[in-house]
């Protein structure tokens, strides 16, 4: 008795179409930009830019670290050549 | 031919912030507004995301163009110095002269 009054009300309610579907035209393709942000993107997008910048400055890093080994070589050779 | 031989690696790494990084990542940020601009989205409220990575790479190939910079000028330098070293006919100091010495001597005529 209540299951077909059920399925009845839901017949006899007014139909709302997916909103979205109907302000798409039939003759310009466009992307959806209404369904909010596409959170995987944006997660990639910031975790290579935070590699990025992580990157940056481990070689500088290594970099300084190589210049200042290659001047303290440079200058125990000069005291050698002194001595 | 290498970008960065070996040997720029006894040069001084440049600074994070540097003048090649910050045109670099200007050019790059402007990129994706324009990019927005083309799209018809809002320019610089939308895809901060996007700007933000294409500030990122812009920075990091400015960073290896000061890089590659300084090592080309510090080649210039050097072959300049071995040029001067080896050839120092060329590059003799001029004396100094006194311009009491220079100017004739004054007869003031009165």
């Amino acid at each position: 008795m209540a299951a077909p009054l059920g399925l009845a009300r839901r017949l006899l309610l007014p139909v709302r179409l997916p909103e979205r579907a109907l302000k798409r035209s039939a003759f310009i393709a466009t992307k959806q930009y209404d369904n909010g942000p596409q959170w995987i993107k944006v997660a990639l997008t910031l975790g290579a830019a935070a590699a990025l910048w992580r990157l940056l400055f481990v070689i500088h890093k290594r970099d300084l670290k190589e210049y200042e080994r290659r001047q303290k070589a440079l200058c125990e050779k000069c005291t050698d050549i002194q001595n | 031919m290498s970008i960065l031989p070996d040997e720029s690696r006894s040069l001084l790494p440049p600074n994070i912030v540097n003048r090649n990084s910050l045109v670099l990542g200007g050019i790059g940020w402007a990129a994706v507004v324009l990019s927005n601009l083309g799209y018809r989205r809002p320019p610089l409220g939308s895809g901060v995301h996007r700007q933000i990575l294409g500030l990122s790479i812009g920075w990091f190939i400015g960073y290896y163009a000061t890089r590659r910079e300084n090592y080309y000028y510090a080649c210039r330098d050097r072959a300049l110095f071995q040029y001067i070293k080896h050839h120092p006919e060329d590059f003799q100091l001029k004396e100094k002269k006194k311009l009491g010495e220079v100017l004739e001597p004054f007869h003031p005529v009165r």
